[in-house]
């Protein structure tokens, strides 16, 4: 398979979600992104009560609001963290969702090459769990993975008409890797799990047009 | 070997006869696929006129979120709400007690045309 592989750009919160919704809607190209967020972005799960959220935002300070169409718990997306997501196919008959989440999580753990990355299930010590958190960052499953005691990447699905959305999301210690060095390993790695090789290339015009009228179905 | 008793669709949903209206869920398969059910969220409603591929509900597992579609053209006569608060029964049987909307079908062909228990194993096995 061939993908559409769109480099890691920055955009408003909203608006990276639905560049994620239009992909999603138009199903014609297997595409992977990578993305940023500025400005800062609030992203909760597609079924998580805002009221889980609400008490802290006065905290939290200035923020966009936004939610995902798949599922999970709430994620800050600030400078520190990279988003990933591939629009493609579903994966073969038989294979499971959680088994689709290790294969592409396996896939990064081996070509990012960082010392210690590794699944939470093999994680000695999970420092970053909180029971009952509404944060992504501090609910790991067995699949998720951490560093140094800490989740660092999760995912979540959404799945429609036998297509997948997958959203990673990737908050590595600031002096881990050089940004541009990150973006093109965790390229890699998606390809890699996905078993595709990257096209560089550009969103449509109609993709972006798309995206805009569903902006704001993605604010909250 | 599944059901025989009703029809599926190659999307997992499977439609059971039951007097002049058709009970609609998921199969067993697309539980497997999802794993841990969390949630419901059946859009559906009561004398909605729907059609043949029409999203009537999203479920979510383990951070998934998939969609549920209509195997007809109908209007919804009943939806399972209690499956709302609490999905757990259609993940532990959902082919007895996970039906999720009552559909009265638009045509009665419709039904014929939808796979037989054989058919969805055969597409599922490949």
């Amino acid at each position: 398979m061939r993908a559409r592989f769109l480099p890691a750009a920055i955009r408003a919160p909203a608006l990276n979600l639905a560049l994620d919704a239009a992909l999603l809607e138009g199903r014609a190209t297997p595409t992977i992104r990578l993305y940023r967020w500025a400005p800062t972005g609030l992203s909760l799960g597609r079924f998580q009560p805002r009221e889980e959220i609400e008490a802290l935002r006065s905290e939290l300070g200035l923020h966009e609001l936004v939610r995902r169409s798949t599922g999970g718990r709430a994620i800050w997306h600030d400078a520190g963290e990279l988003t990933f997501s591939y629009v493609a196919p579903a994966p073969p008959r038989g294979e499971t969702v959680l088994a689709s989440f290790e294969r592409v999580h396996r896939a990064i753990v081996e070509v990012l090459s960082i010392p210690r990355l590794r699944f939470v299930r093999d994680e000695p010590e999970l420092l970053s769990e909180r029971a009952g958190s509404p944060w992504c960052f501090e609910r790991a499953t067995e699949l998720c993975l951490a560093l140094d005691g800490r989740k660092v990447l999760g995912s979540a699905q959404r799945r429609v008409r036998g297509w997948v959305l997958h959203h990673g999301s990737l908050a590595l210690p600031p002096t881990t890797l050089e940004a541009e060095e990150l973006e093109a390993r965790l390229s890699r790695a998606i390809a890699r799990a996905l078993d595709c090789e990257l096209e560089p290339g550009e969103l449509l015009p109609s993709e972006l047009a798309l995206a805009e009228s569903l902006r704001s179905t993605c604010a909250l | 070997m599944r059901p025989n008793d009703r029809r599926y669709r190659e999307s997992h949903e499977w439609a059971q006869k039951q007097g002049d209206v058709l009970a609609v869920g998921i199969t067993d398969h697309a539980v497997e696929q999802l794993g841990d059910l969390t949630f419901l969220d059946i859009k559906a409603k009561v004398g909605q006129k729907v059609k043949a591929g029409d999203l009537i509900a999203e479920i979510e597992s383990v951070k998934t979120v998939a969609d549920i579609y209509a195997p007809m053209d109908g209007e919804i006569t009943a939806v399972n709400a209690p499956l709302g608060q609490d999905v757990e029964p259609l993940g532990q049987s959902p082919f007895e007690k996970g039906w999720i909307v009552k559909l009265r079908p638009a045509s009665a062909g419709a039904y014929d045309q939808l796979l037989d228990a054989a058919a969805y194993e055969k597409g599922i096995a490949h």
